[in-house]
């Protein structure tokens, strides 16, 4: 199987995969980066939703992870100005099934 | 073969994207969509077994939704081939730009189908949309088949075992974005009113398919 990573203009990482496109990188390299990835989403997700502080947060990641944490309020709003939780949503959606 | 279980994530998927997308089908019953998944359910195994054959390589954690069209395709066209990859963003991709997203096949010529689905659940908020939610160029395939799509505001939904099957070049039946196929890529745009809060997310690998 191929590995890719992909790079935007700025020579900072798009993306990653498998097949074709972007640049080759190894098996392991792919893992390392998708675990990282998906490892400073969380973060985010904690961060948002008040789990954890942005001193909780690796030092070297806190620009990156508060960067994405004001998109996301700014696209989103707060999480304590959302009108209703998942479980809320997922319950009125199941009642109507 | 592990066991396909119709559960209450996927039957909320299809309730959202029937109730957001497409108001012809809002009067589907519950059973309805039962009928529909059980059909999907009946074509997994098939499917997944005309996918080995052709050598391509179906990932074992994979939750095969739509991959029935797959089989269909396969049957009826004879050995057509198949080209699949992954894509897995860095975070979060607003649709800024146009294109918004170029998928590079390398297929060899140009396909008439795409299919991509999500293996795993996306972050919850991180997923207002997908980039298959634009409505643009799909279509009811069979009955087995279904588009599932999130609306623009479900941000509290779970994207889990979403999958979007394009038939490239078809007229759209909603003017929210079109494809543009060539022998490499597969370009998505989408108009700049539509471009607001859509949002390719992050973590969850998106598998594809062309063919």
């Amino acid at each position: 199987m191929r590995y890719y990573a992909q790079y935007n203009d700025s020579g900072n990482l798009f993306a990653i995969g498998t097949g074709p496109g972007g640049v080759e990188i190894t098996e392991a390299e792919y893992n390392r980066i998708l675990a990282e990835i998906r490892e400073k989403a969380a973060l985010v997700n904690k961060l948002y939703s008040g789990e954890i502080i942005i001193a909780d947060v690796p030092e070297e990641w806190r620009e990156e992870i508060q960067r994405r944490m004001d998109e996301r309020i700014a696209a989103e709003g707060e999480a304590a100005q959302q009108e209703i939780s998942g479980d809320e949503l997922l319950t009125m959606i199941e009642g109507v099934l | 073969m592990s066991e396909y279980i119709i559960d209450s994530t996927l039957l909320t998927n299809i309730a959202d994207a029937v109730r957001s997308v497409d108001g012809s089908t809002s009067t589907l019953t519950p059973q309805q969509m039962e009928t529909r998944l059980k059909a999907i359910k009946s074509s997994i195994d098939s499917a997944l077994s005309a996918l080995t054959a052709k050598k391509v390589e179906v990932p074992s954690d994979s939750t095969i939704h739509g991959l029935a069209e797959l089989i269909t395709s396969i049957e009826a066209g004879g050995g057509e081939n198949i080209t699949t990859g992954t894509v897995t963003f860095s975070e979060p991709r607003g649709l800024a730009t146009n294109p918004a997203y170029i998928l590079i096949h390398e297929h060899g010529r140009i396909p008439n189908n795409i299919l991509w689905f999500i293996k795993e659940s996306t972050s919850v908020n991180e997923s207002n949309n997908l980039i298959g939610s634009y409505k643009a160029s799909f279509e009811y395939i069979s009955p087995q088949m279904y588009s599932f799509v999130g609306s623009s505001n479900s941000s509290t939904t779970n994207y889990a075992n979403m999958f979007h099957l394009f038939k490239i070049g078809t007229t759209a039946e909603y003017i929210y974005s079109s494809l543009e196929a060539d022998e490499h890529t597969i370009k998505l745009f989408v108009p700049n009113g539509y471009r607001t809060g859509s949002i390719i997310p992050a973590t969850s690998t998106i598998q594809w398919f062309v063919w």
